[in-house]
């Protein structure tokens, strides 16, 4: 009898607190199908009392309307997981399965730059990328981001769990090194390459001050800056536009976690965001 | 193909842009903050005048105060109430453990500007459901001025910073919860130790390792905090939600002042490299 009431007490408290954690969702969620006004109804509305998309219908008409921005994000996020995914599991192969003069020094290279804070990066990769010329250049968004040492070192771990012997049977029947990389290794870490990408993606998605740092034309921007820019905009103080705005931003990530949440949980505890 | 290459040949393409991306600008960092430069002309060695203004600089110091105020903040609000949370979630009396699990750890996985936008509205001084909340139980009388005050304006980013932080400190806290060996309480309950007891002398010192690696991955994430209050306070009312990443950017990017911004770079990266330094020496540790 005790045991069924606490478990009752446990699952009252948890009920609870998920309550006040997924409130700013919802409320982001009911604010973007009502009109702007009522947001800001006294006493506030806890239901919308009815469902009103104009909010969704207006950034069609903006002069830049949103799908701008979304594949603009779409297009950063897709190069940024692909360019992680070909150059880490190359090098991590390399650390993994082959001995080379300086392999150690490299790879103590490669773990140091974990140490690198990205905020650290900021003004220096501006004045770098200016210098390449990709400044206000949406391939800025991406190309800096290929040497990522935190998944290097991930695709190593993973490949070193490979067997030799694997390796060393098809170097018998004649394939090449990068057959080799290709047809055995990488089927072989597809979990890697799906932690790498899970990361990745958010990361690239949400990214926040790079492309603040980097972009100055406003159809090339991503949709956290775009949201930036709508908050900063002494003209736009329609706050259901803005909650439309922001659904349309994190839907993507959101719908994506809730369909491969294990993954996600597993991979983006450690990341870290600014 | 010679043999000897054919590791280069995989590691090359990845060398190019480490060494473009990350190893020029972090030493070019450590040029610049020693030299006074605006973007153009010769560059004006001054040895370590920059830092020394950085100090002398009220706003400077200023970011940096808040910048521990908000992260302390944070660390102090998160780190008990993650803790709580992953308790929770490892009891064996809760039912729909892996739908708790998920639910709180969904703030993670939003991006920070999204969050900027919902709780900009949220606690909004007049219209802000949050204050509207707070009235109704009666815990204030008048309305609570979020963004037109710095010691609220700081409170209201350590609340975003917190539903932010908590999910992936639970996280760590629960794997730490599971790592407990089981025999450990059988043992205790066989002595007749009590619930309390058991809390103490046993699951407190087992989690002190994965306790002090959150404590420090989540203050070099603190340290970094930027998007937030630049996008709700931009850094006001009177700098008092400044940030010292959003004093490094207006230095460099507003102002070209890019010596001044490259040795608050350096001094960041100089800082938060020694804790993960040590993160990572306890986490091979353990």
């Amino acid at each position: 009898m005790n045991k069924k009431i606490n478990k009752l007490i446990f699952f009252i408290i948890a009920i609870l607190v998920a309550i006040i954690i997924i409130f700013p969702l919802y409320w982001l969620f009911i604010g973007s199908i009502q009109k702007s006004g009522d947001i800001f109804a006294y006493p506030p509305n806890f239901i919308p009392e009815k469902v009103n998309i104009d909010n969704f219908l207006n950034l069609f008409e903006r002069d830049i309307p949103f799908y701008t921005y979304f594949f603009n994000s779409a297009y950063t996020v897709f190069f940024h997981v692909l360019g992680v995914l070909v150059f880490s599991s190359m090098a991590g192969f390399a650390l993994a399965k082959y001995n080379f003069r300086g392999k150690k020094i490299i790879f103590s290279i490669i773990i140091a730059g974990m140490l690198i804070p990205f905020q650290a990066l900021i003004i220096p990769l501006f004045l770098v990328s200016q210098k390449l010329g990709i400044f206000d250049n949406r391939i800025a968004l991406f190309l800096p981001f290929f040497a990522q040492p935190f998944a290097v070192f991930l695709m190593r771990q993973y490949m070193l769990e490979i067997p030799d012997s694997l390796m060393e049977a098809a170097r018998i029947d004649g394939a090449s090194e990068l057959r080799i990389f290709w047809q055995i290794v990488t089927p072989i870490i597809k979990p890697a390459f799906a932690a790498v990408a899970i990361v990745d993606f958010v990361a690239a998605w949400n990214a926040f001050v790079w492309p603040l740092t980097i972009l100055r034309t406003q159809s090339k921007f991503t949709l956290p800056i775009w949201l930036n820019a709508l908050i900063k905009d002494p003209y736009v103080v329609d706050y259901g536009l803005m909650f439309a705005a922001a659904l349309i931003t994190v839907l993507p990530i959101l719908i994506a976690f809730l369909f491969l949440q294990k993954q996600f949980i597993s991979g983006l505890a450690a990341g870290a965001e600014d | 193909m010679n043999k000897k290459y054919v590791p280069l040949m995989f590691l090359t393409p990845f060398l190019i842009f480490y060494i473009i991306f990350l190893l020029i600008p972090i030493f070019y960092a450590f040029f610049l903050s020693v030299h006074n430069w605006q973007g153009i002309g010769p560059f004006n060695f001054v040895a370590f005048e920059n830092f020394i203004n950085i100090f002398k600089d009220e706003v400077a110091t200023t970011a940096l105060i808040n910048t521990f105020i908000m992260a302390g903040g944070t660390l102090a609000l998160s780190l008990p109430i993650s803790l709580l949370l992953a308790l929770l979630i490892n009891s064996e009396l809760l039912p729909f453990k892996g739908f708790f699990r998920v639910v709180y750890f969904m703030p993670r996985v939003i991006a920070l500007s999204v969050s900027g936008v919902i709780f900009l509205i949220l606690l909004h001084t007049d219209y802000g459901v949050f204050n509207y909340i707070l009235r109704n139980l009666g815990l204030i009388s008048e309305n609570i001025p979020w963004w037109q005050s710095s010691f609220y304006g700081k409170l209201g980013i350590i609340l975003i910073r917190s539903w932010i932080s908590i999910p992936f400190m639970m996280i760590y806290f629960l794997t730490g919860l599971q790592n407990i060996p089981v025999e450990l309480y059988e043992a205790a309950n066989i002595d007749g130790a009590n619930l309390m007891q058991k809390f103490t002398f046993i699951t407190v010192p087992m989690l002190k390792p994965i306790a002090l690696f959150i404590f420090i991955t989540s203050t070099v994430f603190s340290f970094q905090i930027f998007t937030i209050p630049y996008m709700i306070t931009n850094g006001g009312p009177s700098n008092g939600t400044l940030t010292i990443i959003q004093y490094m950017f207006s230095r460099g990017l507003n102002n070209f002042e890019f010596g001044m911004a490259s040795a608050v770079s350096v001094v960041l990266f100089v800082f938060l490299a020694v804790l993960s330094y040590i993160q990572i020496k306890i986490g091979s540790n353990n």
